[in-house]
């Protein structure tokens, strides 16, 4: 079924900035279908657009504790699934980019990542 | 020009709540983006739909999605004091009025770079035409024409050439006049004027020649 958010949505998959991007790279790495990444997350399919379109929370612990209270209490998310997917997320864009940080699991935000594997 | 926002429904946001998602976006607020598309998308799109009545509403929809999604990755594009006669909805009528545009900018360089059948008519391939030219059956022959050399002709011609001078080729192919446009595809840049329209005259020339000879041969053939 159609949602009225789906193509803002599917625009900002690509953007680490957004948690769009971070939700597709998690339930790729765990082969989830859309039903049963909104089972992980425990929250309303029509939700899950809302949360694609969400900012992703900054990488350090007090501000990314923060965003991650911040979407789960506006989306009626479970807290911690959503950290949980969120920090898959940022460690998978992070191994996706060359150069001598790579492999260090260290969360990024805001700069393009490849799409090859986009669904 | 009329103020866009003196035509928004009346559903959206105030003036208060929309300067309070503004600063939140520009704060960084994570939910501010998705509380800005729930609450604009739709109608920016169905403002779209009206004011561009004949468009196709993918259009619309997509500049939609392009206005909106500028302005969460950059919010500070919005500046509520200096446009503060139209408001945030307002800002983002004008700039996705912008992006239709802009699409249909893009889709109108897209028609023109298409290879179409009859930029293969009027390629070299094509010289057959048997009707005169009031001949209602002639467009049909010329299409039928290209399509037997899209056929039988283009891969016997591809075969064995160059990367360099495929492209050469498919420019030949979509009835590409200017030397500029083949020095750029053969790399050409660095070498005097001279030099550049004596070597795309040449590799135009093979390939004139290779095309007239690969089709007199399948002609003969069949």
């Amino acid at each position: 079924m159609k949602h009225p958010l789906d193509p803002l949505a599917r625009r900002v998959e690509d953007d680490p900035a957004f948690l769009g991007c971070l939700l597709r790279l998690y339930a790729q790495s765990e082969g989830l279908a859309e039903e049963r990444l909104v089972e992980v997350l425990g929250c309303q399919r029509d939700t899950l657009n809302l949360l694609r379109l969400c900012r992703a929370p900054a990488e350090e612990a007090r501000a990314f504790q923060k965003g991650v209270e911040e979407i789960s209490r506006t989306f009626t998310v479970h807290p911690d699934a959503l950290a949980d997917v969120l920090r898959r997320g940022q460690a998978l864009i992070q191994l996706s980019r060359p150069g001598p940080s790579q492999g260090t699991l260290t969360a990024a935000r805001d700069a393009a990542i490849p799409t090859e594997d986009k669904r | 020009m009329k103020n866009p926002s003196q035509q928004s429904p009346q559903c959206l946001p105030n003036r208060e709540q929309e300067l309070e998602l503004h600063r939140r976006l520009v704060a960084g607020d994570c939910t501010a983006s998705a509380e800005l598309a729930q609450a604009f998308f739709n109608p920016l799109i169905e403002w779209l739909v009206r004011h561009n009545c004949r468009l196709e509403e993918d259009l619309c929809n997509a500049a939609a999605v392009e206005a909106l999604y500028a302005l969460m990755k950059n919010p500070r594009s919005y500046d509520p004091c200096r446009e503060k006669a139209i408001g945030l909805f307002g800002y983002l009528q004008l700039s996705a009025q912008r992006d239709v545009q802009n699409l249909l900018r893009q889709e109108r360089r897209h028609q023109r770079a298409r290879k179409t059948w009859e930029s293969v008519e009027q390629s070299p391939l094509a010289e057959k035409y048997l009707g005169r030219e009031e001949d209602p059956s002639l467009p049909l022959q010329r299409k039928e024409s290209a399509q037997w050399a899209a056929a039988h002709v283009l891969p016997a011609v591809r075969a064995g050439l160059t990367p360099t001078e495929l492209r050469v080729l498919d420019l030949l192919l979509q009835g590409e006049r200017k030397t500029a446009v083949y020095v750029e595809a053969c790399g050409l840049g660095h070498l005097s004027i001279p030099q550049q329209r004596a070597l795309v005259k040449r590799l135009k020339d093979k390939l004139n020649q290779r095309i007239k000879r690969t089709k007199s041969g399948h002609e003969a053939s069949s």
